[in-house]
């Protein structure tokens, strides 16, 4: 199958649970419809071709990587030599650039920006592609896994949580624009899927952060949660009373026919770019939270509770 | 069988080695002694009913967390029991567990399904709370723990003939000193200066436990061990930055995390580290046996020089230096040199490799730093390497 998305790079607002409003750089389905926090996710599966059309509507170059695909990028420089872009890029407002590549293997992905990416990533410039295993069926139990038969992926629910961080007065000099340096990145925002606690419990809508956290499951369910670090600083991901078992790392399953290597965690460290792979199943009815032990990261910049918390809900 | 505890939060202050003495809230199992960092060790067994009454001395709301256990419950004022739950006023979160009011008391409940190594810590206001000094460890011991010694149980190649606890955390003296004296309290300007091994700071980590000069910091984060032995360590960060931590002298073996065994049925998942990257609210068992500089045995003169780096710590240097390469030898030392071997036996870091973390306030050598002691064979007591209440 071919799997086209188009993608416009846009200036939009992010709206935090303080009341305050964050401009941000975001990708749009069109270019009629909001940019998002994190952009659109696009799915696939293993064999597809994917072309993803980039549109630029910022004032400076755009350009996505697709970091662990089979794409190999072609970098831009200036008549100087001078580096401006991991890949080919779309130079100006107006101009547009297409990636394609063939997806060869499961799993979930980040694309993210390549061009000046250490400003526009943390602007909101990235997103998540999810590669389906071949026979993948949502509707059908057996074929419902994250990376295929005998990979201990099977689900019933799955949950993508996205991790990122927001610098709102970095934020503000780029859009101004003011002079900004990167070494004064200091987040005062944590996200789960663009939104900040107590927004993340909140239902899917069609703002620029379209998506909840929240899950919510039945008894005995297994529930795959897909957690990807999109942000600059690592986070410590605690299922609270709970004990989850990792079944893949950066989309490399830990289980095969002949050897099984899952674990188990209450806690787990996600680099900056990591993904886990974690299935948890839970018997006991009740509300079980998920969140960031770096309790510095459970607040806004009001310094309330806030932050990178969502809630697991079992019915 | 059922084990019960008390737990009193309270206030106290703990010293550093310059005689800082930093106001912090913390545990302790008596209502009439000021709290300790951290806060006392519990042991379990595996199996057995836990029951833990938490009495609140603090002036706000006071939970107890236990990461890794599961089905944990909580007594109702009508002593039935029901699955602790998160704390919400409206959709703000106030606690991620039930707590006890200042003044009450909450009673948890739970059974210790699983051996291992694990955290308890508040679960109310915890970017205060558990940076204040409000956590402590827990030990569960295997079923035949009786039988032989292990982390895990028999024949799950986690045996040891002496085990050591060590938890770590950060300490930012201008958060502790904004809650002494009730100020505002803002985790986003958390700055820590301090970092705390078994709630010392070097030098005092190489202390021995139950100091009357440290009250309120009973535990030593001193490793002993004889050559040949197989020592167990159990690592817990309970700090909220993540910490590089590595034992100079060997690699070691990561045997268990979060208090589960890193092995499915028969297949073995334990690895070697030098340093171990350990995360905020997260533990680690390792199994380490020394086998350095040629000694085996059999032969028991190693045949390799340790490393200087190894032999002194700071100016003037060479004070973990005996005078002799030879294990359990004492010879002449250069003249102004305090040598502290005792035995001549050698000493090896135990440090965090975020190097700021090894100084107290800016200051070499200090924090979250230690010694691996290796001792000349037969002289260190079975008593040592005994995790205790």
């Amino acid at each position: 199958m071919n799997i086209i998305k188009d993608l416009w790079a846009k200036l939009g607002a992010l709206n935090m649970p303080d009341g305050s409003t964050i401009p941000f750089w975001g990708y749009a389905e069109s270019a009629a419809s909001l940019p998002q926090l994190p952009g659109p996710k696009i799915e696939a599966t293993v064999g597809d071709t994917i072309q993803i059309n980039l549109h630029n509507t910022l004032n400076e170059p755009v350009s996505i990587i697709f970091p662990g695909q089979n794409v190999v990028p072609t970098p831009v420089k200036d008549a100087n030599g001078k580096f401006i872009s991991y890949t080919a890029h779309a130079a100006n407002n107006g101009d547009a650039v297409s990636y394609s590549y063939t997806s060869d293997k499961p799993g979930i992905f980040l694309y993210e920006s390549g061009s000046s990416s250490e400003r526009q990533i943390q602007m909101g410039m990235y997103g998540v592609i999810i590669i389906r295993p071949a026979g993948f069926n949502a509707t059908d139990a057996s074929t419902r896994t994250a990376y295929g038969a005998n990979t201990g992926s099977e689900f019933d629910i799955e949950k993508i949580l996205i991790l990122g961080e927001i610098d709102s007065t970095l934020h503000s000099k780029i859009i101004n624009p003011q002079p900004d340096d990167m070494y004064s990145y200091s987040p005062d925002y944590w996200t789960i899927n663009g939104r900040s606690y107590p927004h993340t419990i909140a239902a899917d809508d069609t703002s620029s952060q379209p998506s909840g956290s929240k899950i919510t499951a039945g008894q005995g369910e297994k529930i795959l949660i897909r957690c990807i670090n999109a942000g600059f600083q690592h986070h410590n991901i605690r299922f609270d009373n709970l004990t989850a078992r990792v079944v893949a790392v950066d989309s490399v399953p830990l289980k095969s026919n002949i050897l099984d290597k899952t674990y188990q965690k209450n806690t787990v460290t996600i680099a900056s770019g990591e993904s886990y792979d974690i299935i948890i199943t839970i018997n006991t009815p009740g509300k079980y939270i998920i969140y960031d032990r770096d309790y510095n990261h459970l607040v806004d910049a009001n310094g309330l509770s806030s932050g990178m918390i969502t809630i697991i809900e079992i019915v | 069988m059922t084990q019960t505890f008390d737990l009193w939060a309270d206030s106290g202050y703990f010293m550093t080695p310059k005689g800082h003495n930093i106001y912090f809230w913390g545990f302790n199992d008596s209502a009439d002694v000021s709290p300790q960092l951290p806060g006392p060790t519990l042991i379990f067994s595996e199996t057995n009913e836990i029951i833990i009454n938490l009495h609140n001395n603090l002036p706000e709301n006071v939970s107890l967390l236990f990461p890794g256990q599961e089905n944990v419950q909580y007594k109702k004022p009508d002593d039935t029991w029901e699955s602790v739950q998160p704390q919400f006023s409206g959709i703000d979160l106030i606690s991620l567990t039930n707590y006890a009011p200042p003044g009450a008391t909450i009673t948890y409940r739970f059974t210790a399904t699983n051996p291992g190594t694990f955290l308890y810590e508040s679960g109310t206001n915890p970017q205060k709370q558990v940076h204040m000094g409000l956590y402590g460890s827990i030990v569960v011991r295997p079923h035949d723990f009786n039988t032989v010694k292990t982390a895990y149980g028999q024949n799950t190649g986690t045996d040891f003939d002496r085990e050591y606890l060590i938890t770590v955390a950060e300490i930012d003296p201008v958060l502790h000193k904004s809650v002494e004296k009730g100020e505002p309290y803002n985790i986003k300007d958390y700055k820590p200066r301090y970092w705390v091994l078994n709630g010392r700071c070097a030098p005092d980590t190489m202390l021995k436990n139950g100091l009357s000069s440290l009250p309120s910091q009973p535990y030593s984060g001193m490793i002993m061990m004889e050559p040949g032995e197989k020592v167990l360590v159990r690592y817990i960060d309970a700090g909220i930055e993540n910490h590089p931590l590595h034992l100079h002298a060997n690699h070691t073996r990561l045997v268990g995390l979060d208090g589960r065994i890193l092995r499915n049925g028969s297949t073995d998942l334990s690895y070697k580290r030098f340093t171990i990257l350990m995360g905020s609210g997260q533990t680690y068992d390792m199994i380490f046996e020394w086998d350095g500089l040629g000694y085996t045995p059999g032969n028991p003169i190693p045949t390799l020089l340790p490393s200087i780096r190894n032999l002194g710590i700071g100016e003037p240097g060479w004070t973990m230096w005996s005078g002799s390469p030879y294990l359990g030898e004492k010879k002449d030392i250069p003249v102004g040199v305090v040598s502290y071997n005792e035995m001549g036996e050698y000493h090896f870091m135990l440090h965090s490799h975020e190097e700021p973390q090894i100084t107290n306030w800016g200051e070499f050598p200090g924090g979250m730093m230690s010694m691996l002691m290796i001792h000349p064979p037969g002289t260190l007591s079975p008593d040592t390497g005994v995790i205790r209440r």
